[in-house]
């Protein structure tokens, strides 16, 4: 019994076919529930396939060597961002010193409440590098926090619960604080919650989508540079 | 289309190899981001095959991550020994990245039509 799953798990197909499995179920799921944030289907997925791993007696090395190129995938993703980027670089021509300086703001808000907790608190590098990157694109994230010697699994649980809080949260708190315009609300909301924000902005206005995404690629592209300055600051490893 | 999915790994390869060769300070899949922006405006548009291919996929890009988020099986425990620090970044810095992004938008977008009431 236990050598038959052992045969079964070690499949090449294994780990993309339970990724997928999970997945889609997860999707299903989230629909029939009405779409409730704290059951994202990535999150959903994840734990249910951290279950099965458990289960099946399964290392996270065999899984993810399994998986290996749908996580590479993610460094093409970062290069197809190119395309969103092209398509809203007018919104730049137009009005780009205001989100210019507004991005670059909240970026480094975003950094340094993120990392003040964990320094008052003196905990591992590991965890600093982690949180770091926590408001960037996902697949940038995971880039960067791994770059600084975060962890892939800790970055990817923090940015997809960032991202959900920022969008479902993020426009209540923006119109308690009286901001109004839709372009900042997109802005914030991109910025600070990547493209589950996104997601959200668009369905605002298309052009509180449109800010949103432009809000951020630019700030996925501010984290790469400010991260690594930030911890290099503050950490005396 | 091939022609596209072509280019974009092609970039990355070339993207990952330039920024190994320079030890460049950023990641080699952003060589490649901003080598495909010099190409929309060599061309003055976004070439057709990519922009295909970023619409098609765009939806997926949350099931790609799920195999690295799978990753923190290996990190239970420090998600139990920190869940404050966790739970505090996720809620307090992302209100606060919203907040001072969203307000400086604001003031910074309405200050060219000055003479408008607030």
């Amino acid at each position: 019994m236990i050598e038959e799953a052992s045969l079964f798990h070690q499949h090449p197909f294994f780990g993309v076919t339970a990724t997928v499995a999970a997945y889609a179920s997860a999707v299903l799921l989230w629909r029939r529930l009405g779409t409730p944030a704290l059951l994202h289907p990535v999150l959903v997925a994840t734990s249910g396939l951290a279950l099965l791993l458990v289960a099946l007696g399964m290392r996270y090395e065999d899984y993810s060597g399994q998986t290996l190129l749908l996580t590479e995938a993610l460094s093409l993703v970062i290069i197809l961002l190119a395309v969103p980027l092209y398509r809203q670089a007018k919104l730049l021509r137009e009005v780009g010193y205001p989100i210019i300086v507004a991005l670059g703001l909240g970026s480094l808000v975003a950094l340094t409440t993120a990392l003040s907790l964990p320094l008052l608190l003196g905990t591992s590098r590991e965890l600093l590098a982690s949180l770091a990157p926590k408001s960037a694109t996902a697949a940038v994230a995971v880039e960067v926090a791994e770059r600084l010697g975060g962890t892939a699994g800790l970055t990817a649980i923090v940015v997809i619960s960032t991202g959900l809080f920022g969008a479902v949260f993020g426009p209540a708190i923006l119109r308690a604080a009286g901001i109004k315009d839709e372009r900042a609300i997109g802005l914030a909301l991109g910025a600070a919650s990547h493209a589950i924000g996104t997601a959200r902005a668009l369905g605002i206005s298309e052009a509180c989508g449109a800010f949103a995404s432009l809000g951020m690629i630019l700030n996925s592209l501010l984290t790469i540079v400010l991260a690594p300055l930030a911890l290099s600051l503050i950490a005396t490893p | 289309m091939f022609r596209s999915l072509l280019t974009l790994l092609a970039l990355s390869i070339a993207g990952d190899a330039l920024a190994q060769c320079l030890d460049a300070p950023i990641p080699g899949s952003v060589v490649g981001l901003l080598s495909m922006v010099l190409m929309f405006l060599v061309l003055g548009r976004t070439d057709q095959g990519s922009a295909r291919i970023f619409d098609a996929a765009a939806p997926y890009f949350p099931f790609l991550f799920v195999p690295a988020a799978v990753g923190v099986v290996a990190s239970m425990d420090v998600l139990y020994d920190s869940w404050p620090v966790f739970l505090a970044a996720i809620v307090g810095s992302t209100a606060a990245a919203i907040l001072a992004t969203g307000y400086a938008a604001e003031l910074l977008f309405s200050k060219p039509q000055a003479g408008e009431p607030s």
